[in-house]
């Protein structure tokens, strides 16, 4: 592994909801480059722990983050950081394809019209094109742009979710169970691209299927009942974990 | 089938199961009774209110010769129209009838004949036509005017030919000049349009429903202004931005609490503070209109709470996650997809302001018009209210007219709610 | 070790590692009888060996094919990955062990009857010694001991020392009588496949340490074998390990 740069630094970081406490103080640092997947087994606190990195955590009444989470440096937590910002840097993808129930051109360019992106309607074209490409959706729907994206499959409106994400340009993107809707050949396909987008994108994603984390990921962490129990490099998570934790839960043992 | 070894087969078991299926068919068969007694309630009903008043949508009315002579209506020969209005057009039908049974001398047959047509109906439609066109004066017209209720009802068969005289409203004189004037054909059958442009009247065959319809449009019309925007921004307040505190789930029940308040307190509330203390005017479409809309604010806060609740949350998260501000992501994507929703939820809350009338009767709408109310401040009467009024007439004209007015309420609320209906099944999203 | 939550995983866990012990009994029988029909000149235990080896091969391929099966099926991780993947080493080390017991044993034959061969107390020293590390490095796997495991590693060393003795000893002997040339040759090769054995047996240790702590023997494995390099006359004994 080449040495990367950082992206994100937690410490200490604290979720509840409603006064009880679901992380109890995580620390890690999220490199650039590469995936990294978060596994655990259901309530661990994963998924919380991703909404931490866009803030999502702040729409949902009752829920409280303290502690410091870094994004280059700059902490995403401080009161003169504005949220609507830093949602357009660190994009995210649900775990139920979510499209708008709009056009695939709209969806696709909401994002950049909220934000100014496109001067022009050329412009817009572009960024929608060059967005569906990545995404490895353009081939699919060039034909179609106008139809409704409610109408795609499963897996192609998770590519068009990627893509919408991807039409603001964000640094980071956060990936909540992304594939846990899809069929086996959806899924390689979005694996393929989250492989992909890798390349010029921080990835970092919650799975429940181990085998994704160890197909597509760089690097793993594994949390239990709200704690960070180990984050290590994919291959040594799988093959030799150094909590008991995380080798019971990841060779299918009661923990 | 078990075999018959199995637990589920023995005696014990296949009686449980006779006695469970017997649950079920006495069960089917209480709902087939309660709907059959509903079906049938509805069906006494509607067939009451059809026999009553269909016949209120067919008039008689007479086909005239008047001669509009000069030397009664006009004998200074100015034609000044204020003057014409004042004129004894009385006279003049009288003069048409006297000549039509020139046998009729006695002056009591002669007030009887006079009484087989509209007594203030004929004139009143003479005197409309000189006011509107002086030049007549002096020329012969040929005009239809409606018949007295009680020949109508007679011709309608609601008046027995049968009783003694002294019995009915219409005497064997009366009766014998009618026969006569329908074998000729001068007296027919027509559809009553009367019935939808007239105002009300203390003459049953000249009342008619356009002055409160006009009046009901007019509420209506505030009653939306007021309780649809207002309803709506609540809604989504409360759905999106209210803090969760025990102030905002205050507030939120007694919207609930609100919409079960009996409808009468809202027209106190109405008298007490939209007359008394702010001084509008009585009777008036303004005052109904705000009273009604307070009325179906509740309505209209409650099913577009239903409906923005209804819209996944994803997709607001969507929109969120790129970058949306948080009125935009309610904006741009959960109002948009809740829209149909809110509009079907707001007709059907306008559909019930409609056939609201008790509240109304608190501020002074029920009152008698004759005159089409010209704006929002001046008297007016509702359709529902008008029905309540005429309801309290004893003749078989008036329970006709009250039929009638019912047939056209149900019908308008059938329409807004068909609408109501169509408009989300049109537009609805499924997810 | 906790069970894990699909007992039937369990089950094929169980099942490989019976079969995997299963054959590791046979052939550490296997080398023990090739070691004692040397001893006691027995032609016939020899032959046993011999014919043997056929159920060892059966083994083999059971463990493969469970092995696979366990990969397409189980997808194992972590320390069940390492305990399928070590199985199917172990059985193939297993299986060499037993084609060098055969190999043995078909050369028993020439070797009893050629009573002038040199070296045979240091041989049967060698064959008990190789026979033992088997033992031990099976019981090492089986125990998941690592502690034996380290022993059988480091153990191998004496073994190369036999060997090394052994070519000697027998290569004086037919420099000085080379009418034993035939037995001598047979001896030869009996103690260099020994020698194998024995280091098939440390890659089993290497197995054992590697399923229990995911990490191979760092240090480099013993090494005093120098029977490639033992010249006719021994004029250099200083040669490099390779």
């Amino acid at each position: 592994m080449s040495q990367s740069k950082i992206k994100f630094s937690c410490r200490d970081v604290r979720v509840s909801y409603s006064g009880k406490e679901a992380l109890h103080g995580i620390d890690i640092e999220i490199e650039d480059q590469g995936v990294t997947a978060f596994i655990g087994p259901s309530g661990c606190g994963k998924s919380s722990f991703l909404r931490v990195f866009n803030r999502m955590n702040d729409t949902i009444p009752g829920c409280t983050v303290s502690g410091i989470v870094k994004m280059d440096g700059e902490d995403i937590y401080s009161p003169h950081l504005d949220p609507v910002l830093l949602r357009a840097r660190v994009g995210m993808v649900f775990q139920k394809p979510n499209p708008f129930p709009k056009s695939i051109y709209d969806n696709v360019a909401y994002g950049p019209r909220i934000h100014g992106l496109a001067a022009n309607k050329t412009e817009l074209d572009e960024i929608v094109e060059s967005s569906l490409t990545k995404a490895g959706l353009w081939a699919e729907v060039k034909d179609r742009l106008k139809d409704s994206g409610t109408g795609l499959s499963g897996g192609q409106q998770q590519r068009l979710v990627i893509a919408r994400a991807i039409a603001v340009s964000p640094e980071v993107i956060l990936m909540d169970e992304p594939a846990s809707a899809l069929d086996p050949i959806a899924t390689a396909k979005l694996e393929e691209l989250i492989d992909e987008l890798s390349k010029k994108f921080c990835i970092v994603i919650v799975t429940h299927s181990m085998a994704q984390a160890a197909r597509i990921s760089d690097r793993t962490a594994f949390f239990h009942m709200g704690n960070l129990i180990e984050y290590d490099q994919t291959s040594n998570i799988f093959t030799n974990p150094k909590d008991s934790r995380t080798q019971d839960y990841i060779t299918g043992r009661i923990g | 089938m078990p075999t018959s070894d199995s637990i589920h087969a023995s005696e014990f078991a296949l009686k449980r199961l006779k006695k469970r299926h017997a649950k079920e068919r006495r069960f089917k068969a209480f709902g087939l009774l309660a709907i059959g007694i509903a079906v049938m309630a509805l069906f006494w009903l509607l067939s009451t209110v059809l026999g009553n008043g269909l016949n209120a949508f067919i008039q008689h009315d007479m086909t005239m010769d008047v001669e509009l002579t000069e030397s009664v209506l006009d004998p200074s020969g100015v034609r000044d129209p204020d003057e014409l209005r004042k004129s004894n057009y009385r006279r003049i039908i009288q003069n048409s009838l006297y000549e039509r049974f020139p046998d009729v001398t006695d002056r009591k047959a002669k007030r009887q004949l006079f009484d087989v047509i509209s007594s203030s109906g004929a004139p009143n439609l003479i005197r409309q036509m000189v006011y509107n066109n002086p030049d007549l004066v002096g020329q012969t017209l040929t005009i239809r005017v409606p018949t007295s209720d009680d020949v109508d009802q007679l011709l309608k068969g609601n008046i027995s030919r049968d009783v003694s005289e002294d019995r009915r409203k219409i005497s064997d004189q009366q009766i014998t000049w009618v026969d006569a004037l329908v074998e000729t054909g001068e007296i027919k059958s027509r559809f009553n349009t009367g019935f939808f442009t007239n105002t009300d009247s203390r003459d049953a065959e000249l009342a008619g429903i356009g002055g409160s319809f006009i009046g009901s449009l007019m509420t209506l019309l505030v009653t939306a202004c007021l309780a649809i925007p207002i309803g709506i921004g609540a809604a989504i307040w409360l759905d999106e931005f209210a803090p969760k505190n025990r102030f905002v789930d205050f507030i939120e029940i007694n919207i609930n609490n609100l919409a079960a308040v009996p409808s009468i307190i809202f027209g106190v509330l109405g008298l007490a503070i939209f007359i008394n203390f702010i001084g509008m005017p009585r009777s008036a479409p303004i005052v109904g209109g705000l009273v009604l809309g307070l009325r179906a604010l509740p309505t209209v806060i409650i099913a577009t709470r239903a409906t923005l609740m209804a819209v996944p949350q994803s997709i607001r998260d969507g929109a969120l996650s790129i970058g949306a501000s948080h009125i935009q992501a309610v904006f741009h994507h959960k109002v948009p997809q809740a829209g149909p929703g809110i509009l079907t939820g707001s007709i059907i809350a306008m559909a019930q302001a409609l056939g609201e009338t008790a509240p109304l009767l608190m501020i002074g709408m029920v009152n008698f018009n004759t005159e089409i109310p010209n704006g929002i401040t001046d008297s007016a009467t509702v359709l529902p209210v008008q029905i309540f009024m005429w309801a309290g007439n004893a003749e078989r004209a008036w329970v006709e007219k009250t039929s009638a007015g019912i047939i056209v309420l149900l019908l308008v609320l059938l329409l807004i709610n068909g609408f109501a209906i169509w408009l989300r099944n049109r537009l609805e999203k499924r997810w | 070790m906790s069970e894990h939550i699909v007992s039937s995983f369990d089950e094929d866990m169980k099942g490989l590692r019976t079969e995997l012990f299963r054959m590791g009994h046979l052939v550490v029988d296997q080398v023990n009888s090739c070691v004692k029909a040397l001893k006691s000149r027995d032609d016939q235990l020899a032959n046993r060996v011999h014919l043997n080896d056929k159920q060892v091969d059966a083994i083999n391929d059971d463990i493969e094919e469970r092995v696979m099966s366990i990969l397409a099926l189980r997808h194992p991780y972590a320390v069940d990955l390492r305990e399928t993947i070590a199985a199917l080493k172990v059985a193939r080390e297993l299986e060499r062990i037993g084609d060098l017991a055969k190999n043995c044993a078909m050369r028993i034959g020439v070797i009893i009857t050629d009573d002038k061969v040199k070296g045979t107390k240091k041989i049967n020293k060698m064959g008990k010694q190789v026979s033992a590390n088997v033992a031990m490095a099976m019981k090492a796997y089986e125990d998941r001991d690592t502690d034996l495991a380290l022993d059988v590693w480091f153990g191998d060393e004496a073994i190369d020392d036999y060997c090394n003795a052994v070519f000697e000893t027998v290569l004086t002997g037919m420099m000085a009588d080379n009418s034993n040339i035939n037995g001598a040759t047979q001896m030869t090769f009996f103690a260099k496949n020994l020698e194998r054995m024995g280091d098939h047996a440390t890659r089993i240790a290497s197995a054992t340490h590697y399923v229990v702590t995911a990490e191979s023997i760092r240090e480099k494995r013993p090494k005093s074998d120098r029977t490639s390099t033992t010249r006719y006359l021994l004029e250099d004994d200083e040669d490099d390990e390779d």
